[in-house]
């Protein structure tokens, strides 16, 4: 593929499914019956009104979308609360994203729906803009080390991955030309550079 | 765009060389080249020249930036412009110095000294470009003039920038609540009935 | 050198509507746009069939004639890198274009259909339309066959299937004149500012603000 598209979540993308099936921690409204499974640590048939459960983001959200008296009370995980959100303020880029949540960003677009006082969408907007040094810093050292994603969340690593493979090949580009680049910044690929210096330069 | 991709448009940069043949001129799509005279200059596409080089056809004239007072100067007002880009004597100076230096090198005096100076040129205006790319994703603009840049330099930021600030368009707007319909920003997926035979 | 025989000169036949003066090195020029154009945006554009047909005729000219011309001609070489130049143009120009109709099928046979109801130029050439088309078909027939399990699934879903080019992406672009009041979306409610274009400047913008510039050819993308 030529086609370099950024994410776009459509019905067909294994990642919004996932992330959408992240779950977020509800009260229940209304007494619901016949649908005690929903509450795997209780036995009963139905589910009573006051039960606290943990239900996945996409039924939520459906739930509160549809225009009739709702199900379910939303509440935000504890990742968007404000203890975490201080975190995020103090210092964006030492944190472990991808164990907040791995989908943190996209999960994130839909609690903010749940959130009267913008404050989800306030902090998706720093985390982002802070981390992005860090995310093109990664992907612009292009020593390939698989574990520099690991604190990335999975729309970060799209922007790394894309990031990264562009700059190795540019890196090779100008590699092909001689112009000497150090080697703590280069692509580790011995077998392009032995070539190459045997080549025209040098 | 692969690197490659912007070196091909590179190729199609006019240069002079001076024949080392005669020929009458060549009927090309992308205009006639020659007619050539040996010892007289007469300017072809890069491409074209690279190619005669390589039969050993033509010597090749460096462009007139390409030359150490030049580069040096040149060198001198980009580390003076902290925080802007110089215009570049040429749109695709990089990949010129590549293939020149690359196929032409005894044609072009000072060659090394002319190699150091332009990655000089190159490595200031890549960090420059890292700090502009911070810059407006934190201050989340969505827009920027880019006119002194050159193809390759544009090049170089796709697709990480257009791509975080395609995200981070997203997440703005998904609090406009324009999710659905006109752009597809977020996917509502309705459940589907599973009854029936 | 391998020089290809196949097919026979077609020039003559071939016009470019209005434009019958055009040299051959504008016509190059135009597909050179084309091809970046297509490149960047994130939609698929108005075909360019009149063009790429005009230059494959070319190649096809240009390999018969190269064959007379005796291999140690140096000539020969030049000639046969320009042909090869400008068939890597061509393929991938049309490569770019099977993706994005790969990609976004539906939404573009849906806007195919539109423009031909309100009898606007289409989009696709006859081929592309044939393409997409099959695409469409072949892709429903698997998921029928796939999906029997879910009755209903496939009507039921038909809207929300539909993949869409995101028309927001972020592109960089050149002005090629003078361009007054573009506006910018940047994402926020209102506040739209209006920019003007000088002629040969370069910008990043959302490509939505000036899809229809790059459609009527006022700016390329780069």
């Amino acid at each position: 593929m030529s086609l370099q598209l950024s994410y776009q979540p459509n019905y067909y993308s294994i990642d919004d499914i996932l992330a959408s099936q992240e779950r977020v921690p509800c009260k229940v409204l209304q007494n619901v019956l016949g649908m005690g499974k929903l509450n795997p640590s209780a036995e009963d048939k139905d589910v009573k009104a006051g039960t606290e459960l943990e239900l996945p983001v996409w039924l939520v959200a459906s739930d509160c979308s549809i225009g009739r008296q709702p199900i379910f009370a939303p509440e935000l995980p504890k990742i968007y609360k404000e203890a975490y959100r201080e975190i995020l303020k103090a210092d964006a880029t030492a944190v472990d994203l991808h164990k907040f949540n791995v989908y943190f960003y996209e999960l994130g677009a839909y609690v903010k729906q749940f959130d009267r006082k913008d404050d989800v969408h306030a902090i998706l907007l720093h985390t982002f803009t802070t981390r992005f040094r860090l995310i093109m810093d990664l992907a612009h050292n292009s020593e390939s080390n698989p574990t520099v994603e690991q604190k990335l969340d999975m729309l970060e690593r799209r922007i790394y991955r894309v990031g990264h493979s562009a700059r190795v090949k540019l890196n090779s580009w100008l590699l092909e030309s001689g112009v000497q680049l150090q080697a703590a910044n280069m692509v580790t690929n011995h077998r392009k550079r032995k070539r190459v210096d045997d080549d025209l330069f040098n | 765009m692969d690197p490659d991709e912007v070196e091909f448009w590179g190729e199609k940069s006019p240069i002079q060389i001076v024949p080392t043949f005669n020929s009458p001129a060549i009927y090309l799509i992308g205009g006639d080249v020659g007619p050539f005279r040996a010892t007289i200059p007469c300017r072809v596409p890069l491409w074209v020249a690279l190619s005669l080089k390589r039969q050993q056809y033509c010597k090749i004239i460096p462009p007139e930036w390409m030359d150490v007072d030049t580069l040096t100067e040149l060198r001198r007002q980009e580390k003076a412009a902290s925080s802007s880009f110089v215009k570049m004597p040429s749109e695709h100076y990089m990949v010129e110095a590549k293939l020149l230096l690359g196929g032409a090198a005894d044609d072009v005096p000072r060659a090394d000294e002319v190699k150091t100076i332009v990655k000089d040129i190159w490595d200031n205006r890549m960090a420059k470009l890292r700090s502009s790319m911070d810059s407006m994703i934190r201050n989340s603009s969505m827009y920027a003039a880019v006119d002194n840049l050159t193809l390759m330099e544009i090049n170089s930021v796709r697709p990480i920038l257009p791509h975080a600030l395609n995200q981070l368009y997203r997440m703005k707007m998904v609090k406009r609540g324009l999710s659905q319909g006109s752009a597809t920003l977020t996917h509502t997926r309705t459940a589907v009935s599973f009854t029936g035979s | 050198m391998e020089v290809d025989n196949e097919g026979e000169t077609e020039m003559a036949s071939l016009e470019l509507e209005d434009d019958d003066d055009l040299t051959l090195e504008q016509v190059l020029e135009m597909m050179e746009v084309a091809w970046l154009n297509e490149k960047f945006a994130p939609e698929i554009l108005p075909h360019k069939r009149e063009i790429v047909e005009l230059l494959l005729g070319q190649i096809t000219y240009l390999e018969e004639r190269l064959q007379q011309l005796p291999s140690t001609d140096f000539k020969k070489g030049i000639h046969q890198m320009e042909i090869d130049r400008l068939r890597y143009l061509l393929t991938s120009y049309l490569r770019l274009r099977l993706e994005k109709i790969e990609t976004f099928h539906k939404q573009i046979l849906l806007e195919e259909e539109k423009r031909a109801d309100e009898n606007e130029a289409l989009y696709l050439s006859p081929k592309e339309l044939e393409f997409a088309q099959e695409f469409e078909q072949d892709l429903e027939a698997h998921l029928a066959a796939n999906m029997n399990f879910c009755p209903n699934w496939q009507e039921s879903t038909a809207t929300e299937r539909i993949v869409q080019p995101n028309l927001n992406s972020m592109v960089f672009l050149k002005a090629k004149k003078d361009v007054e009041g573009i506006a910018i979306d940047d994402g926020k409610a209102e506040s739209s500012d209006l920019i003007d274009l000088a002629s040969g400047s370069q910008v990043l913008i959302n490509y939505n603000n000036v899809a229809s510039l790059v459609k009527n050819g006022d700016v390329h993308l780069i």
